[in-house]
């Protein structure tokens, strides 16, 4: 406005001293103040904390749900039913596949035929002993054809009308093909076991939590079910608090306000090593992050034009910068482990800048110009394509990084001609959805026949040493001729105030799905 | 006339002019709400993304998707959808969100209420700061103090909303001070007014976010006031200079102060996303983030009307008050 034009007047005025003195108006100024530290200062005891009361914050939306069939498999759904509810089988820290509710796997013959054993004992949060018939339940709500369930397309195999309940220990399933790692499967936490008459609105189950309160996009409450069947969990109360922004949940553990925080920005990593309050929980998890090229269409349908992007990307570089170093460099095979079974022998690819130019110069594509599809979805998503197109300059060609909101990059997905997505689980699981013909994650539209074969036999066979080798000649397939330029394994990370025991980090789920063997100082 | 009879007639005109204005003021509103509704669906629309493919996720089959589509009336032409929409709105009933299948009623109350409280709490502090700091800076402007002042309040008015939050929350939670929650994790099925302490910083962030403008303004209109003749004049006269000051000076400088706080008052509400994003706090803020990001069509066409609601009502309020400060045939001198 005018200052400069009334400065001289303004002047004139305060001078003459027709002004409020200034000692009265910093008087009310500092009246203001107290009253607001005094108002702030009545109200502190805000987060006092009680040593029985675990507080974890995730991410999760207004759609949250206490369905494990039937979920957006937001962060703070999985916590949730994954504490509420068991499964057959669950993974141990290593990945290997313990029994929960199972006590027994049998097959006959040919492997089409499984009847498992239930452990006897266990009840559910109403008080109800949990049985076969719960078991032949919750397997038929998974297939209910009219009432898709996100685990359905694991279970396909098993024919969901001949699931019996023997007697109240045992059940038989009879699938319509063989299926050899029918044990492995259970461990999914797509599959954990409901009562019957389940209500997705109580949400009881057999689990080490009983659900005492749940509002969705908000917190939910429960309460340690002393009757669990594996032994009480440590701590007696358990609140999940729904947090969006990891700066956020960063900020609530530092204040704490919680004491555990799923998302943690690899950026704030090394931060949270250095803070003797905080620890790091740094798992080793099974999440790959793939770049896909489109093997059926221009220009990637050309092998060569693969292999040389393939010989382009640096991915140690990838490793040191897109994940701050928190991951493990890949070599273009799916599954960071295919534990029980031992490495696949093939040499680590490593960039060679001179033989890429040399394959795009016989595939006729020396001036190569694509655009890279990719979003946010996890850490590392966008910064790996980004640093491809820098990588790519040395080629002499051009990709360019499409970075998207995640509505537009879903809205195509499956259609990008290249672009990065992320996928996270044991090998067989991650073949079937991302690597054969008709997979949900398919980017690639990758058909090879052998592949077909090989896992149609690994799949069928309850040998294990025979599944063993059978994995490894399909990992040397995706080696030589796959889609996907497979960079690297991303760690996992999470954070828990230094007072928080227990936490044991896992390659395939994560602690925050194993609360019972959590407990405070 | 008597003096009396006159006096009643213009309180009677007047009254019949502020009526007046009224009805113009809701009426061109009404149309506006009508233009907006119509701007709303169409960038809801034009939104990148497919809202049943949103939904169902990435691993969802192209049967389910469509399945979803018809089952949303998502496949029936735009102007049909439209008019739909708008037909239940105009009967109270926003719809049922696609994402959480709860009413969109039921989302936006909870999360409308506490962006409220937290703006009304915000603006109880940034009004009385904005005109004690305006009206001090004024009187002694150009001095040191007022250099001071100023300097500090553009350096605010400069940062970004979610800088100055994160800086608060460095000093007064995590790092220097540990006085405040850092983030206003609400407890659901429990009264705002009982967990005032979580929300202090998103309060306080919001406040030195309005004052820093506000008292520049009051400031400016304070200096031009006071270099006024009728100041002169009541000074020279040998009125009191507090007389002076907050009898003739201040009412005058508030009408440009109250049209401004207004506005303050109605960007506060949409511009309060980024600050209720940093804190997680549960407002409308936050639930538009959500919606917008999970395509939650319904969701977002409902909070950007109320927002555009409270910027109308808003409008119509500042106007009332401006009116009630400057009577008309008075020229604005008490």
């Amino acid at each position: 406005m005018n200052d400069n034009a009334n400065k001289g007047k303004t002047m004139t005025y305060a001078k003459n001293g027709t002004g409020p003195s200034r000692r009265r108006v910093l008087g009310g100024i500092g009246t203001f103040a107290m009253g607001t530290a005094l108002g702030a200062g009545l109200s502190l005891p805000a987060f006092a904390q009680d040593a029985n009361t675990l507080r974890v914050a995730a991410n999760g939306s207004t759609s949250d749900s206490l369905d494990p069939h039937r979920t957006r498999a937001q962060i703070t759904d999985i916590i949730r039913f994954t504490n509420l509810f068991d499964g057959l089988c669950d993974y141990a820290p290593d990945a290997t596949v313990v029994n929960v509710l199972a006590e027994s796997f049998t097959p006959n013959a040919d492997a089409t035929e499984w009847t498992v054993k239930i452990v006897s004992g266990v009840t559910t949060h109403a008080g109800e002993p949990f049985t076969a018939e719960d078991v032949v339940y919750s397997v038929k709500r998974m297939l209910d054809p009219d009432n898709p369930t996100r685990g359905a397309s694991l279970i396909s195999f098993i024919d969901a009308e001949n699931v019996e309940a023997l007697d109240d220990l045992t059940v038989v399933f009879r699938l319509k093909k063989p299926y050899g790692p029918f044990r492995d499967i259970w461990a999914n936490r797509y599959l954990r076991m409901v009562p019957r008459g389940f209500d997705p609105e109580t949400a009881v189950g057999t689990g080490p939590f009983r659900l005492t309160s749940f509002t969705p996009g908000r917190e939910s409450e429960f309460a340690r079910f002393d009757d669990y069947f594996r032994g009480p969990a440590k701590v007696e109360q358990l609140v999940v608090v729904n947090v969006a922004d990891a700066t956020a949940s960063m900020n609530a553990l530092r204040g704490g306000q919680v004491d555990m925080v799923y998302n943690v920005p690899i950026s704030e990593a090394r931060i949270i090593e250095a803070d003797p309050a905080l620890s790091l929980v740094n798992n080793p998890g099974s999440l790959s992050i793939p770049i896909y090229m489109r093997t059926d269409v221009a220009p990637f349908d050309d092998p060569r034009v693969r292999e040389a992007i393939r010989l382009i990307a640096n991915r140690e570089q990838m490793v040191a910068i897109a994940l701050s170093g928190y991951g493990e460099v890949g070599n273009d095979m799916q599954g960071r482990t295919i534990a029980p079974c031992g490495d696949t022998d093939v040499p680590q690819r490593t960039p060679n800048i001179e033989r890429a130019i040399e394959l795009l110069a016989e595939a006729g594509q020396s001036d190569l110009d694509v655009e890279i599809a990719t979003t946010s979805g996890t850490s590392g998503m966008v910064e790996c394509a980004q640093i491809l197109s820098e990588q790519a300059r040395a080629a002499g060609i051009n990709i360019r990084a499409n970075v998207m909101d995640e509505a537009s990059y879903i809205a195509n997905y499956g259609n990008w001609t290249f672009g990065v997505d992320f996928l996270s689980d044991t090998y067989l699981p991650v073949a079937a959805r991302s690597l054969m013909p008709g997979g949900s994650s398919n980017n690639t539209h990758w058909h090879d026949e052998e592949f077909i074969d090989l896992f149609e036999q690994a799949t069928a066979t309850s040998d294990e040493a025979e599944r063993c080798n059978l994995i490894q000649e399909m990992r040397r397939i995706e080696y030589e001729r796959g889609g996907n330029i497979i960079w690297g394994f991303s760690n996992t990370l999470n954070a828990t105030g230094a007072h928080v025991q227990g936490v044991e980090t896992y390659v395939s789920g994560s602690p925050f799905y194993h609360l019972r063997l959590v407990s405070k100082a | 006339m008597s003096d009396q009879k006159r006096n009643l007639l213009r309180g009677s005109n007047r009254a019949g002019a502020t009526l007046r204005m009224i009805a113009r003021r809701l009426a061109s509103s009404v149309l506006l709400l009508c233009i907006m509704s119509v701007l709303v669906f169409a960038a809801t629309q034009a939104l990148p993304g497919d809202i049943a493919q949103m939904v169902l996720g990435r691993d969802s089959t192209p049967e389910q998707v469509d399945r979803l589509r018809s089952a949303l009336n998502l496949d029936a032409p735009v102007w049909r959808q439209y008019l739909i929409w708008v037909g239940n709105l105009l009967q109270g009933d926003f719809g049922v969100s696609f994402v959480s299948r709860q009413p969109v009623f039921d989302i936006l109350q909870t999360r409308l209420s506490n962006t409220v409280v937290v703006v009304l709490l915000s603006f109880l502090i940034s009004i009385p700061l904005s005109l004690v700091l305006g009206v001090y800076t004024a009187v002694n402007a150009d001095r040191v103090s007022d250099r001071v002042i100023l300097f500090f309040g553009i350096a605010l008015n400069a940062m970004p909303e979610f800088v100055l939050a994160l800086l608060l929350v460095l000093l007064l939670s995590v790092q220097v001070f540990h006085i405040f929650p850092g983030v206003a994790l609400l407890s659901p099925g429990v009264s705002i007014w009982m967990q005032l302490p979580k929300i202090a910083l998103p309060v306080l962030t919001l406040a030195l976010l309005q004052a820093s403008y506000f008292y520049r303004l009051v400031r400016a209109t304070m200096i031009d006031v006071l270099a006024s003749d009728y100041v002169e004049f009541a000074r020279l006269k040998g009125m009191p200079r507090r007389n002076v000051l907050w009898r003739q000076a201040v009412p005058n400088a508030l009408v440009p102060a109250v049209q401004a706080a207004g506005t303050i008052f109605a960007i506060s509400f949409g511009g309060v996303v980024v600050i209720e994003y940093v804190f997680a706090f549960p407002g409308l803020g936050t639930a538009l983030a959500d919606a917008v990001g999970a395509r939650d069509i319904k969701v977002v066409q409902a909070i950007t009307l109320t927002i555009a609601l409270i910027f109308f009502a808003t409008n119509i309020v500042t106007d009332l008050i401006t009116m009630a400060l400057t009577p008309p045939g008075r020229g604005g001198v008490r």
